[in-house]
């Protein structure tokens, strides 16, 4: 194989693998229709880690166990009751414990049989994996809120501040630090498990990788060995970024 | 839009076989590629925690590589490149069912690297005392790590390695991307059988879906019932331990 053809089949893994004329719907804009290979799945996983913190956030405010009235900082976003709680609590323990690929299938074959939409695949597979990250972050996030010790709400209080001021000042800086480590792993936890994307037809890395193989099966599988890489690349280093500054985030 | 008919694509003759037989399947999975991951991970760590500079680097590349790659392309990597490469090289043809055994090779290496880990950051929080007080004991250095490091470094990490294994059961849905035989087909392989027979991928998958929530349930609820004796039984060491303390210097 010559350096040049690795070159290209670098670039493909990069970039994707060029769309059939007949594949490209004409309802949406080409130029996002022909993004594919490393950089769908970094899309695919920052977009899904946006949509599951915000879900992560809403599920945990319906979770978290403390009683309304004695954290009053929380009054304001307050709407927690008995049954959302619940319906929270089944929603966060049936994602967690189906395994992701299960999950994606549920949402990429689901939806067409029961409602009669069918949504571009990008989309489903952005909502499968924020569905994913949400309730997961909902577990770190609820962990984080309650690793913060009630002496340090007390002492602000103590010292006047207002609840508010209490929470933007003292609980919120400290509690998303702790969370921070946790949060960039489950990121890189999800960047992992686009890779399951393959078996439902969008055009990620893995996708691309098996394709060019497919192309070029007598090629000593270099192009899975460098979809390999692709994945291990970024996922080692933030791994490494992680274990220097991941202990010095964490304040209490 | 034609809604959900279970009884015509789970409960009928052929498909409701082929499921059970995919349920069972996944159950030998999961178990098979725990155990091979269980021994991988104790091989790595004993490689790790020997004297020699080889071993242990040995040890922390396979860790440090396996730890950070998704599954999918690794067993695509192991079911589709490597036979053919082998094919390539040698100019024999590997047995039948060779898929299946690429398969747990390839989630029991998974499997192995964070095993390994964990168990290795349990040993690491077992305090150094305990190594120079078995020391002293004369105690030998096989029987110090069986018997005094190691269990106290498996309290230490039990809940994590519950959550792992938990986890390593459940990858066992990735054997999907493998083309294993219809035989050897896990739940989800015979899910997508079914569909490529009638078209419709729903009905089966939510079979599947059940069939891992459940799983996922049952080992969740184990884990709890065994951890919480696990802590039931550390608790009243360390009384007993701390006992001694009080009674011995207790006034000083």
């Amino acid at each position: 194989m010559s350096p040049g053809e690795l070159g290209d089949l670098l670039r493909t893994l990069l970039w994707g693998y060029p769309p059939a004329p007949e594949m490209l719907d004409p309802r949406f804009p080409e130029a996002i229709q022909r993004v594919g290979g490393l950089s769908l799945a970094v899309i695919i996983a920052a977009l899904a880690m946006a949509g599951g913190l915000v879900l992560g956030i809403m599920l945990a405010l319906c979770r978290r166990e403390t009683p309304p009235l004695t954290s009053s900082h929380w009054r304001f976003v307050d709407f927690s009751w008995r049954g959302l709680s619940l319906l929270a609590a089944a929603l966060v323990e049936t994602i967690r414990g189906l395994p992701i690929m299960v999950l994606a299938l549920l949402v990429f074959y689901l939806p067409y049989p029961l409602t009669g939409t069918r949504l571009p695949g990008v989309v489903l597979a952005i909502i499968a994996f924020s569905l994913y990250a949400g309730a997961y972050s909902c577990e770190i996030i609820r962990a984080g809120l309650r690793s913060f010790p009630v002496g340090l709400r007390e002492a602000g209080r103590v010292l006047g501040l207002r609840p508010g001021q209490i929470f933007l000042k003292i609980e919120m800086p400290l509690v998303v630090r702790n969370m921070l480590p946790d949060v960039v792993n489950l990121a890189v936890t999800v960047f992992k498990d686009t890779s399951v994307l393959a078996v439902t037809g969008v055009a990620e890395l893995t996708y691309t990788g098996r394709l060019l193989f497919m192309d070029q099966p007598h090629d000593y599988g270099v192009a899975l060995l460098l979809t390999m890489l692709l994945y291990w690349l970024p996922a080692a280093l933030l791994a490494r970024w992680l274990a220097n500054a991941g202990p010095d985030m964490r304040m209490c | 839009m034609n809604g959900l008919d279970l009884g015509r694509y789970v409960f009928a003759a052929p498909y409701w076989g082929w499921l059970c037989r995919g349920s069972v399947m996944t159950l030998l999975i999961g178990v098979l590629s725990a155990a091979l991951g269980t021994l991988l991970g104790l091989l790595v760590l004993r490689c790790r925690l020997a004297g020699g500079i080889l071993p242990r680097m040995t040890g922390a590349i396979y860790v440090h590589i396996f730890r950070n790659l998704p599954v999918v392309p690794l067993l695509l990597f192991l079911t589709f490149a490597l036979p053919d490469l082998w094919r390539q090289i040698t100019g024999w043809h590997l047995p039948r069912d060779y898929e299946f055994a690429f398969l747990l090779l390839g989630l029991a290496l998974n499997a192995g690297a964070y095993i390994a880990e964990i168990l290795r950051a349990g040993m690491t929080a077992v305090p150094g005392e305990q190594l120079e007080a078995a020391r002293v004991l004369g105690l030998a250095p096989a029987a110090i790590y069986r018997r005094v490091i190691f269990p106290q470094a498996l309290g230490v990490v039990a809940p994590a390695l519950a959550s792992r294994y938990i986890h390593i059961v459940k990858n066992s849905s990735l054997a999907l991307v493998a083309p294993l035989a219809p035989d050897l087909m896990e739940m989800l392989g015979q899910a997508e059988r079914i569909a490529g027979q009638t078209f419709s991928w729903a009905e089966p998958l939510i079979f599947a879906a059940l069939g891992y929530l459940t799983l996922a349930l049952a080992l969740s609820r184990l884990s709890d019932r065994l951890l919480s004796r696990l802590a039931g039984q550390m608790s009243r060491c360390q009384a007993g331990r701390s006992g001694v303390r009080a009674r011995g210097w207790g006034e000083l």
